[in-house]
């Protein structure tokens, strides 16, 4: 579960990186450009991901331990998001995606 | 106005954290390394009697008490630890005299001595005498050859000072969510101020928890005064303040020097088990033996939420519960807020992956410190050599960060060579570990000043880094060479505890590996662009680069 969590947070924190323009075109997408609302669609689902990442934690251990371990979590996944703009910025989405998938199945 | 207050924050910011900057990364790298306390030490012990399966209570304790009675009759407290949690063995602990009252209260501090059990025979198993990662752990407070109030104000006030960094950094940071992920390598300044940001802000609520906590953790040392004005002075009042603050109920009683007979520890099991079930208990100890005062305490294993296990005490002479920590009132909101926030600071409840989690967030923060230092030094003094003005100072203070950023990792791995190399039986062994420790942080300390003649800065960065690395690399062969629980063997058994660590000093030897190669190749930069005549700076550079690639 913990994993789930943590997977939930890395995604979230990919999405709301490609609603940064500096970070979507560094990850190379297959357009350009987004619309006003993809990059609004985009930070919503980051922020949901990042607290649905928090319930499940509060959820699996209480809402203190849960708490503590949420941050923890929030922290090493966007260290990871920052460190694969800089050196694997194109592979960043797939790497999330995988990690993902791994995250449900492991739950 | 808005530009002006900006400015005032950043010179708060830069020399606030400069100041301190090498007490506070001397405190977040050892009270990072402090949250495996426990099982460094039992690294440092191979000859722990772990004990891996479920063994009774009931039976452990007979034994211990066994022991007890034959090595510490005499003495006035007793606690026996069970291998629950990160406790790996069964354990003894008893108070001897020691002929000293440091703190001035009249009585005899005595001294703690331990010893481990097997846990199925009751036989003492002898281990070396060592700090453990305890004694790592301690030092991020208390620090070391300090008095112990001066220690916690030095390191209060650097507390004090890091979370004035913390505020003035967030107000100065102008693009604080928009360059949240970002880290540029290879250019120089910018890419510093990246690391520093990047190790700053994605663990911010660690590091302004980590930092307020590690001030209210030694508030009762740093505003003594509003304990006097309402207590007044003196210890005996401060002992009634924190038994009104702390003691939740029970009152906490002195010995009364009137001998009486005391029951056995044992004899308050039935009652323990029907509170909390069969194998529950983490502790289980009595004070002011022999006493007509004295009295059992047992505490509980596992944690609910934030908090240890419950507590039971029971008058040792009668038998009588006299404090249940489930059945009493609640603590007072200040006693709980103080207990929220320190053991938020310690993480005691945290399990392995948590733990995990508090030890990353803590080596970003002695990241940043570091970032901080290194950005501070170089910076000032590559505009002063740009103006033409002396920089001895700022070489001075590069210096020191080279063999504080480099050197305490060194001596931490020197501490850990320490442990196996000193002979076993050596009667002072624990203090000589700790002594290894800081006469090798002295050495590189003072390396990059002895070697100033003849090696350049980048030369001791890329010396120390590698060094580092070889230290670390070499940890797990000698682990295999001085015990029985080599790398394969622990990774057989599956004790991820001892296989952990040799894991984790692999780890690390690359890390610093990595480092040093960077520095090497820096190095063989600067001499080449030191050979090649200056005739155009373009041309060199280029020149330089294709060589170098």
């Amino acid at each position: 579960m913990m994993f789930l969590s943590f997977s939930l947070a890395f995604v979230g924190f990919i999405a709301l990186s490609l609603a940064m323009s500096r970070h979507f075109s560094q990850m190379r997408l297959w357009r350009k450009k987004r619309s006003k609302q993809e990059v609004l669609a985009l930070q919503v689902m980051g922020y949901l991901y990042l607290l649905i990442a928090g319930a499940i934690c509060m959820m699996n251990q209480g809402v203190a331990v849960g708490l503590v371990f949420w941050l923890g979590i929030a922290t090493v996944a966007a260290l990871l998001q920052s460190l694969l703009l800089t050196y694997r910025p194109k592979q960043a989405i797939i790497i999330g995606l995988a990690t993902l998938a791994l995250g449900v199945l492991l739950a | 106005m808005k530009g002006a207050f900006r400015q005032s924050m950043s010179w708060l910011h830069t020399w606030g954290g400069l100041t301190l900057g090498w007490v506070l990364y001397f405190m977040f790298l050892t009270g990072a390394v402090g949250y495996f306390d426990g099982e460094i030490t039992r690294w440092m012990q191979p000859a722990t009697p772990v004990v891996s399966e479920t063994v009774d209570q009931e039976k452990m304790l007979v034994l211990a008490e066994a022991r007890l009675e034959e090595v510490a009759s005499d003495a006035k407290e007793w606690f026996v630890d069970f291998p629950v949690g990160r406790e790996y063995a069964l354990s003894i602990w008893w108070k001897e005299f020691a002929n000293k009252d440091e703190d001035g209260d009249g009585e005899d501090d005595g001294v703690w001595v331990d010893e481990m059990l097997d846990a199925k025979t009751g036989e003492m198993v002898a281990v070396r005498k060592t700090g453990g990662g305890g004694a790592l752990y301690r030092m991020h407070y208390a620090l070391h050859y300090v008095p112990r109030t001066l220690a916690y104000w030095i390191t209060s006030l650097s507390a004090m000072f890091m979370l004035v960094a913390l505020i003035t950094g967030i107000v100065i940071h102008k693009k604080i969510f928009k360059d949240f992920f970002t880290f540029r390598p290879g250019k120089k300044q910018r890419s510093w101020l990246d690391m520093h940001n990047v190790l700053s802000v994605l663990p911010l609520p660690f590091h302004i928890m980590i930092t307020y906590s590690g001030l209210i953790f030694l508030m009762f040392t740093t505003m003594q005064g509003v304990i006097t004005t309402s207590y007044g002075e003196g210890e005996e009042n401060r002992e009634r303040f924190f038994n009104v603050v702390f003691s939740g109920g029970v009152p906490h009683k002195d010995a009364a020097g009137i001998a009486a007979d005391n029951i056995t520890l044992s004899a308050v099991l039935p009652d323990v088990i029907t509170r909390w079930g069969k194998n529950q208990m983490r502790y289980i100890g009595i004070e002011n033996r022999g006493d007509i005062n004295a009295h059992i305490e047992i505490g509980q294993q596992g944690y609910a939420g934030l908090d240890h296990g419950g507590s039971l005490t029971y008058d040792a002479v009668s038998g009588a519960l006299q404090h249940d920590s489930g059945e009493s009132a609640e603590a007072s909101s200040g006693t709980q807020f103080y207990e929220v926030v320190t053991s938020l600071h310690e993480g005691e409840f945290a399990g392995s992956t948590l733990r995990w989690l508090y030890f990353i967030s803590a080596l970003m923060g002695t990241g940043m410190v570091a970032t901080g230092m290194i950005m501070w030094a170089t910076k000032r003094r590559e505009k002063a050599e740009k103006n033409g003005q002396s920089s001895k100072g700022l070489v001075f203070v590069e210096q020191l960060n080279v063999g504080t950023i480099a050197g305490l990792p060194i001596a931490i791995a020197a501490y850990f060579w320490a442990n196996r190399l000193i002979p076993a039986g050596f009667e002072t062994r624990a203090d000589w570990e700790i002594n290894c420790l800081f006469i090798v942080w002295l050495v590189m300390l003072a390396c990059p000043f002895l070697l100033s003649r003849k090696w350049s800065l980048t030369q001791v960065w890329a010396g120390q880094l590698t060094l580092a690395a070889v230290l670390y690399g070499l940890l797990p062969a000698l682990n295999a060479l001085t015990s029985d629980q080599d790398l394969v063997t622990t990774i057989l058994q599956g004790d991820w505890v001892m296989a952990g660590f040799d894991l984790t000093m692999f780890a690390f030897a690359l890390c610093f590996g990595f480092a040093g190669h960077k520095m090497n190749r820096k190095v063989s930069r600067q001499q080449l662009a030191a050979m090649v005549p200056s005739s155009s700076p373009a041309k060199t550079a280029k020149g330089i680069k294709g060589v170098v690639s």
